[in-house]
């Protein structure tokens, strides 16, 4: 017996964990991994990829309207977060890349609901309706000089005029005039339709004089980079997206006032973090039952290694870490999501213990196969290099600790 | 600064030597296994048209093989423990998985130079003259069902007759009939010309039956498995050998008294760790490079990351970790190469330091690149996933460290 459902759950939290371990074990994982193993990134995103078919049944299943007004077609705010934490746990443990590029999705839809315009908000209405998948969402924030600075936002540099991010807006009439480059990190960069856009209005104020766009990416001037190849999370597609004069209607500049920037970014890692300690919180799980599945049936120096103590010891610490990153996780995000001022410390403590955790148990997953540990025709050394990447995603882990000890101090 | 040469002494020729692999390695192994590694199909790595070939051929050429060899046999005799450390550095700094590739080549030729009978020992003396890298050469022994008990028999553990090694070979006259099957942890399984092979002599006796042959792989009822698709040290080639009733010479069973094999095993695993041991040292010390030089470059937080705090302690222990790892795998070599046979714990410790600290490094220095890090257009991530794989070559770290415990005692 692996690891268990501590919570009692009600029937709508169970069905709703099955559908995600049903979509999970037969679309997500085989589709992963059949991604994973392509050698050129471009053919992950190639008009004949299975990624586009996940996409469309991942839309049918409507797990991304949660959390949307029902009046423009989403399923609701609901009390229930427990539920949907469930369910991002399973696509976390059956195919964390694939988990990451659904999350993303949802950035600009998200971001377009802040404008007072109803053409934006339109786009909102549209996403959710859209099961076909033809409007995908990335979030465009990293940038080639500028990645830990996005995190250390309202740290002692904030104010450097050298941290100022480097893409910038210019109001120019009823139009913003648009020019910089995103980095090669930008999760479903390559494939997205429309991106959520931090970027600079007032670089004299460094990462305090920003703003935010809801950009359409078919606007002329807006280019893409080549997929990025990657040591792992590879069914993840990322890449550059490159402004050049782009002009963009006011309205969709959602985000213009300075003052209010820092807490929206604070507000976005909040949420984004808490995200990657769910997802990452599953994929330790799948590499411990993969460790546990072994060790009950290799049979070495004459008996199941299981029933060997050092695999017991490595074991035992492998699921006593599991299971504390599965209950901080579902914790701070239980608090994070419903408090009326959520704390950012508790979703960075739990996207550092869940990475560190998934990578760390992979890692003795790996030692517990030995020589079969290391070969492609076994699923463990996937879960080893998505989890490595978890460790950098979405902030690299020390310096969302370095963010995370300045709350402290406060 | 990067890391000093604490050896003070060197002479002349140590530097040279070390020079000499230390060009080879930046100008030839280094490109290269980057190049076969990032080839999707392994099958690609031994294609015919293969840059691995041209790998081969130079180190041939530049005599590296010939350490360790009688002169008699053409060898170079016994090089000093310290000039075999510094250029196992050097090739496990430039390309750990060809370092290995091109140092299991010798292994049968080694037992082979054993050997008391003039046919089998001459093929060491062709193996040293092979300057076209026609012979090359794998070591055979782990089996699908028996990995980790190959390294627990040298404890004494796996004497149960279940636990015997699975491939076979029954004397019938003047010849050995041997059947079964090798891994695909092979180390140059697909291309070797030879192997050295250990077989059961004596079920009953479990890992304590065996014997070791030296076998031409051409002969009849030898066949190959298909390259392994590997996480890491991918330029390294592994795979599985089948041998069905394949008739051998009794006199190319080089060790055919189990006796005597299970009395060797001990220093043959002190040989393989003790290397081990100095070539992840150089690796770690390659991924403390990468990244010392990266966070000199990379500005963020509107400096050199090398000026931030959190960035100089990480590296100071990395580079802490990296020179202790070199400093015993140098200590460990000086004591295994001149006593007899050897301390199989030190020989242990020393690679499971090595490689736990080759990952270690690497891995802290995957953090320190950030985003760049997880990308193959840098080198780190493929040292990182080659360090992995070092963890469980060779035997993995905690069975190795289960069999040395017992030494302790």
């Amino acid at each position: 017996m692996g690891t268990a459902e501590l919570t009692e759950l009600t029937e709508e939290q169970q069905a709703i964990r099955d559908l995600g371990r049903k979509f999970g074990s037969e679309v997500m994982r085989p589709a992963a991994i059949a991604l994973d193993k392509l050698p050129d990134p471009e053919q992950v995103i190639a008009k004949d990829s299975i990624l586009w078919d996940v996409y469309r049944q991942y839309r049918k299943l409507g797990f991304h309207r949660r959390g949307y007004p029902e009046e423009i077609g989403g399923l609701g705010v609901s009390d229930d977060v427990l539920g949907g934490l469930l369910f991002s746990e399973e696509m976390g443990y059956w195919a964390s890349d694939l988990a990451i590029s659904f999350g993303c999705d949802g950035f600009p839809f998200r971001a377009a609901m802040m404008s007072p315009d109803p053409e934006v908000q339109n786009l909102t209405r549209q996403w959710l309706a859209d099961e076909d998948a033809k409007l995908i969402g990335c979030w465009a924030i990293t940038e080639p000089d500028h990645g830990s600075d996005w995190i250390l936002f309202d740290g002692p540099e904030s104010r450097n005029p050298k941290c100022a991010p480097q893409v910038r807006a210019v109001k120019d009439g009823k139009y913003y005039i648009i020019n910089g480059q995103k980095a090669a990190w930008v999760s479903n960069g390559t494939i997205a339709t429309h991106a959520a856009l931090y970027l600079s209005l007032d670089p004299s104020s460094g990462m305090a004089g920003g703003g935010i766009a809801v950009v359409p990416l078919d606007l002329p001037g807006v280019s893409k980079g080549k997929p990025l190849n990657k040591i792992g999370q590879r069914a993840l597609n990322q890449g550059e997206i490159f402004f050049d004069n782009v002009r963009l209607p006011e309205a969709f500049m959602v985000q213009a006032n300075k003052d209010i920037f820092p807490f929206l970014i604070g507000g976005t890692l909040t949420a984004a973090n808490a995200g990657m300690s769910v997802t990452f919180a599953g994929l330790a799980r799948a590499a411990f039952d993969e460790a546990l599945a072994y060790a009950k049936e290799r049979v070495q120096g004459g008996k199941p290694i299981i029933e060997h103590q050092n695999i017991q010891l490595k074991l035992f610490k492998m699921f006593t870490q599991v299971e504390a990153a599965r209950a901080l996780a579902r914790r701070v995000n239980l608090f994070n999501r419903t408090a009326a001022q959520p704390l950012l410390q508790y979703s960075i403590a739990a996207k550092i213990f869940s990475t560190e955790t998934a990578f760390n148990v992979a890692s003795e997953a790996i030692q517990i196969f030995g020589g079969n540990g290391l070969s492609k025709d076994y699923h463990i050394e996937k879960i080893f290099r998505d989890a490595r990447a978890s460790m950098i995603e979405d902030g690299v882990n020390e310096t969302l600790a370095l963010g995370g000890a300045q709350r402290l101090a406060q | 600064m990067a890391v000093v040469e604490l050896d003070l002494n060197l002479t002349d020729e140590q530097k040279a030597m070390r020079d000499l692999v230390r060009k080879f390695g930046a100008e030839v192994a280094r490109p290269a296994a980057i190049k076969l590694d990032k080839l999707a199909d392994p099958q690609k790595v031994i294609a015919e048209d293969s840059v691995l070939w041209d790998v081969f051929r130079t180190y041939r050429q530049l005599g590296l093989h010939r350490r360790g060899y009688p002169e008699e046999l053409g060898g170079l005799g016994n090089m000093d423990a310290l000039t075999g450390c510094l250029i196992g550095e050097e090739m496990g700094y430039w390309a750990s998985d060809l370092a290995i590739s091109l140092g299991a080549a010798g292994n049968p030729f080694r037992v082979a130079s054993l050997s008391p009978h003039p046919k089998v020992r001459d093929l060491a003396r062709q193996y040293l003259e092979d300057t076209e890298a026609k012979l090359i050469g794998c070591w055979a022994i782990t089996e699908p069902d028996h990995g980790s008990d190959w390294v627990l028999a040298v404890a004494g553990g796996s004497r149960q007759p279940e636990c015997a090694p699975q491939v076979s070979a029954v004397k019938k006259g003047d010849r050995y009939i041997l059947n079964g099957q090798k891994s695909a942890w092979v180390s140059n399984g697909t291309i070797a010309t030879h192997a050295g092979l250990h077989v059961c002599l004596d079920r009953s006796q479990g890992m304590g039956g065996g014997g070791l042959a030296v076998v031409p792989l051409d002969l009849p009822g030898i066949s190959k498995g298909k390259p392994l698709n590997k996480l890491g040290q991918r330029a390294l080639n592994q795979g599985e050998i089948f041998f069905d009733n394949v008739e051998l010479p009794e006199e190319y069973m080089v060790v055919p008294n189990p006796q005597v094999h299970t009395m060797m095993m001990p220093g043959v695993l002190t040989g393989a760790n003790t290397g081990m041991g100095v070539t992840f040292a150089g690796l770690a010390r390659a991924a403390f490079d990468e990244a010392l030089a990266y966070a000199k470059e990379r500005v963020q937080g509107g400096k050199p990351i090398i000026e931030h705090q959190n960035i100089q302690l990480k590296l100071f222990k990395m580079f802490t970790m990296v020179e202790a790892a070199r400093s015993f795998s140098r200590r460990v070599s000086a004591y295994n190469a001149v006593t007899m046979p050897g301390s199989a714990a030190h020989a242990v410790a020393s690679k499971v330091l090595s490689t736990e600290t080759a990952f270690m490094v690497a891995s802290e220095a995957i953090q320190i690149f950030g985003g760049y890090g997880l990308s193959k257009d840098y080198h780190i991530e493929k040292i990182f996933r080659d360090a992995k794989t070092a963890m469980i070559e060779d035997g993995e770290n905690s069975a190795l460290s289960l069999a040395a415990a017992a030494s302790l005692v």
